[in-house]
């Protein structure tokens, strides 16, 4: 079944680190967005597969939270606390959304996370630090790649959530 | 279903600083393994199911699909024939489909042969090293690391679903 139409940016094959990094998380953003294009509500909160609680929906939410504390939270040190879910009462709140929760908000949501970490990058060294809530010194650099590999995972299971929903596949 | 003991974990975490080439390959050795993890404990039948209703992909098909990718990349930089092995023009899907009678410990071990000889011959690479393919792109293996981990994880995250629906395991 044919899905989405598909013009996603394409990442450079040739540049400097920053330029390729920056390429395939935008790749990757735009990925999960396109694996949710075209459906209703119900199908981006609707759990397609019988062995996993994860829905699209769950995925948008969890990954403006990922957004947040790696760019925001971790690397500016921004008092910016969780969205979705709480460490100790409901710790995930996010990936595991109210049957209430409004796919527009989280789009919405989702969309100003990736501006906001965009800007908290912007104009600093991949070799820059900072220290986590449990110690650990990370650069800007580790936060790359991990968001690049974190979300080609999330769009992993969205590859198989979404064709479970409609038949639409795609890389 | 009931829900099995996930296989120990042992795989080496990338360090949380450190120059690009070292995060690069940290990165990309922490998703070999963790392919590897999420095969780990189970039987050939079970490596070999289409557990996922939906979907046509199992675990060995993606362990056969990781072998031709490490080699369609890496041995172009290498530079290797990378003659595929386990599709053909014809049967282009071949590496994620014909995966029921193909014996699971030869494709195992051809993988973890594969990423070996890998592993011991690109660190003299360069990361701006730039080659062209038959169809007149032309990459840097800066770009070809960063895919292969972009890859892995897609298709780990596709093996997260497999193995739960195999066996409840969970984990990333």
């Amino acid at each position: 079944m044919s899905g989405p139409t598909d013009d996603r940016f394409e990442p450079p094959y040739l540049g400097d680190e920053r330029t390729i990094l920056a390429g395939f998380l935008r790749f990757h953003r735009e990925t999960l967005l396109w694996k949710c294009a075209g459906l209703s509500p119900e199908q981006l909160a609707a759990r397609p597969l019988p062995t996993t609680v994860l829905s699209l929906l769950g995925l948008v939410r969890h990954l403006a939270d990922v957004e947040r504390s790696w760019f925001r939270r971790g690397f500016a040190g921004e008092d910016a606390l969780p969205i979705y879910y709480d460490r100790e009462t409901d710790p995930d709140g996010d990936i595991e959304p109210p049957p209430d929760a409004d796919p527009a908000e989280a789009f919405a949501t989702y969309r100003r996370e990736v501006e906001a970490a965009d800007a908290a990058a912007r104009g600093h060294d991949l070799d820059e630090t900072f220290v986590s809530p449990r110690g650990q010194t990370i650069s800007l650099r580790w936060v790359y790649v991990h968001m690049i590999e974190e979300y080609a995972r999330h769009n992993g299971h969205a590859d198989l959530l979404r064709e479970a929903i409609d038949g639409a596949t795609g890389e | 279903m009931t829900t099995s003991t996930a296989p120990p974990d042992t795989r080496p975490q990338p360090p949380f600083t450190g120059a690009e080439r070292v995060l690069l390959e940290g990165f990309l050795d922490l998703h070999r393994e963790t392919l590897l993890w999420k095969c780990a404990g189970l039987t050939d039948d079970q490596l070999r199911a289409r557990a996922v209703p939906t979907s046509t992909l199992s675990l060995l098909g993606l362990v056969r699909h990781l072998t031709e990718v490490e080699r369609g990349w890496f041995f172009d930089v290498l530079p290797y024939d990378a003659t595929p092995i386990y599709y053909t023009d014809d049967a282009p899907d071949d590496d994620f489909l014909a995966v029921d009678t193909v014996p699971v410990a030869d494709v195992l071990a051809r993988y973890r042969a594969e990423v070996d000889r890998i592993r011991a011959e690109i660190g003299a690479v360069p990361l701006d090293f730039e080659y062209s393919d038959p169809r007149g792109r032309t990459f840097s293996l800066r770009w070809v690391y960063l895919h292969m981990i972009e890859e892995y994880a897609r298709h780990n995250g596709h093996a997260d679903l497999i193995r739960e629906a195999i066996d409840g395991v969970t984990g990333e």
